[in-house]
């Protein structure tokens, strides 16, 4: 319990330094537009969310990330699922992906907004793109770690074709398999905002252009200020549910460091 | 003897234990059986040669040093290798896969690591088709003495419990045949020997058949009524020994003149073909 203590309070003293900091460098600096004091971010958050803006730019930026990474996750799945049970599949596939993997999910944008015109759907399609890559993977490297001795265990007492991938395969897999949907999620998290700075007129990315372009530099900070938090509840979610759905996987990783 | 230590179960604290094994099933036959491996371009003899009758209820050890073939030789009569040449027969029928009447205990790390230890003793049942697989597995589990671990995760287990969770998963088909492939081989000393006596004690009144692989020249002696031994280069078997032991054997067996006389005919055996790989050039390494 000690270290857990002294860890929160080290990383309370990170934020109160950086807080501090920001506070003098605005003072010295006496510029609310290129760097407003956090006390006027403060202002901008309360003004924003009783506005309604706030609530509704947060909603429109999940919703999409929400609709790109469920698409991302179905196709990902669905290919997985096709290389492994159709073996020529995986070399039809794989070069393909190797190949359009190395492209940023930004560079998606122009292309996306040719094809789809502004508003939700390029942004569905880039966030998709960027879950898409880590969750396709994850998965994939998940199904090839099966233990040799699990699957001679499980013949041995009596399962067949379909009892392995069921009780051996699945299994194995799934821990990796919510590695690369928690991955893919933070990244098409990123990949919204990007979007939307450029292909749509409502989210976080669109709050934090427009309002670049109106000089509320505050404003700017406090959808900045939403993607880190919302981000970081992700990942922290994620986390969690990952020791409550693979109790045996953390002890796993713990006796492999050692 | 005086000091004979056979910790018997008392009747309060465990289940009734299971049937034995159906009188006259469990019968093993090795016939001329040989297994080579293709290695980088070259051929590696595992096993060489093999004639091996075994008869129902029979507790045979396979002794030899690593690279001898004995886990080899343990897989093919699982069904999880192919023989090269000449075959196994169990009950007279021909081995071609794992089954359930001969399922395996492995040396180590072989339990389902997302399922707990009640749900891996179960699994078997499971697979046929029991109806309550779950309470049959809680009474496998209590024969190991871990009733109340059921809900442990194998990583939450000592590697003696997950031994003997292992065993416990194995016993609970009812097979006929027992296949061991150095199941203590990983354990300290003092568990080592507390196994070897909870598995005599499991076996000396269910009597299904058993094939135990080991390296270990004490517990096969303390175990099996017969030993085979194989060899090192060729791989073949080089010597088989009747264990004149009286059953029921607790710590005393261990000090009889009988024990000492086949410790050492085997260690020197053993000896000799483990020197094989001492100065040699070229090792055959088969598990």
């Amino acid at each position: 319990m000690r270290p857990l203590v002294r860890a929160g309070l080290l990383g309370l003293t990170g934020i109160a330094v950086l807080l501090a900091a920001w506070t003098i460098a605005a003072r010295k600096l006496d510029n609310t537009i290129l760097l407003p004091p956090p006390t006027a971010l403060l202002a901008g958050l309360r003004e924003t969310l009783l506005d309604g803006t706030l609530v509704r730019d947060l909603a429109a930026s999940l919703k999409r990330v929400l609709c790109g990474f469920g698409l991302a996750a179905t196709t990902a799945l669905a290919l997985v699922v096709a290389t492994v049970s159709f073996r020529p599949m995986r070399q039809l596939v794989l070069p393909v992906l190797a190949l359009l993997r190395p492209i940023p999910p930004i560079a998606w944008v122009p292309i996306a907004i040719l094809w789809f015109g502004l508003g939700d759907s390029p942004s569905y399609f880039v966030t998709a793109v960027a879950a898409f890559f880590p969750i396709f993977v994850n998965s994939l490297a998940g199904v090839g770690i099966v233990e040799e001795q699990h699957l001679r265990a499980a013949r041995c007492l009596g399962a067949g074709r379909l009892a392995l991938i069921r009780f051996v395969y699945l299994p194995s897999a799934l821990p990796n398999v919510f590695t690369g949907l928690k991955v893919g999620l933070g990244q098409s998290w990123m990949a919204v905002v990007t979007a939307e700075l450029i292909a749509a007129q409502s989210g976080l990315g669109y709050m934090i252009e427009l309002n670049r372009l109106q000089l509320e530099t505050p404003r700017v900070l406090v959808g900045m200020l939403v993607i880190a938090v919302v981000g970081a509840l992700m990942t922290l979610g994620l986390s969690w549910a990952e020791t409550l759905l693979f109790p045996w996987r953390q002890q796993q990783r713990r006796k492999g460091a050692t | 003897m005086a000091h004979e230590q056979l910790a018997l179960p008392s009747r309060r604290d465990t289940p009734p234990l299971p049937q034995p094994a159906p009188h006259g099933r469990g019968a093993i036959t090795l016939a001329n059986l040989s297994v080579r491996f293709a290695r980088g371009g070259r051929e590696t003899v595992a096993l060489a040669n093999v004639d091996l009758d075994i008869a129902p209820g029979e507790f045979v050890a396979i002794l030899g040093p690593s690279g001898c073939g004995k886990s080899t030789l343990l897989n093919v009569v699982a069904g999880f290798e192919r023989p090269s040449a000449g075959r196994v027969l169990v009950d007279g029928a021909l081995v071609t896969a794992p089954g359930p009447e001969r399922p395996v205990v492995f040396q180590q790390h072989s339990l389902f690591p997302w399922m707990t230890a009640l749900d891996n003793v179960a699994f078997g049942l499971r697979m046929a088709g029991h109806v309550s697989a779950r309470e049959h597995a809680r009474h496998y589990l209590g024969l190991v003495g871990l009733a109340d671990f059921h809900h442990r995760y194998p990583h939450e287990l000592s590697g003696g419990m997950q031994q003997r969770v292992g065993l416990a998963r194995a016993l609970a088909v009812e097979p006929t045949i027992l296949l061991m492939d150095e199941p203590f081989g990983a354990l300290d000393a003092q568990t080592r020997v507390l196994m070897q006596e909870q598995l005599l004690r499991l076996w000396e009144r269910w009597q299904h058949t058993v094939v135990f692989v080991t390296h270990d020249i004490d517990e096969a002696i303390f175990l099996a009524d017969r030993i085979v031994v194989l060899g090192l280069l060729p791989n073949i078997p080089r010597g088989a020994f009747d264990v004149a032991l009286p059953r029921p054997r607790g710590r005393g067996a261990r000090a009889s003149a009988a024990y000492q006389g086949l410790y050492d005919a085997l260690f020197d055996l053993i000896r000799q073909e483990s020197q094989k790989t001492f100065g040699a050039t070229d090792t055959v390494k088969t598990s």
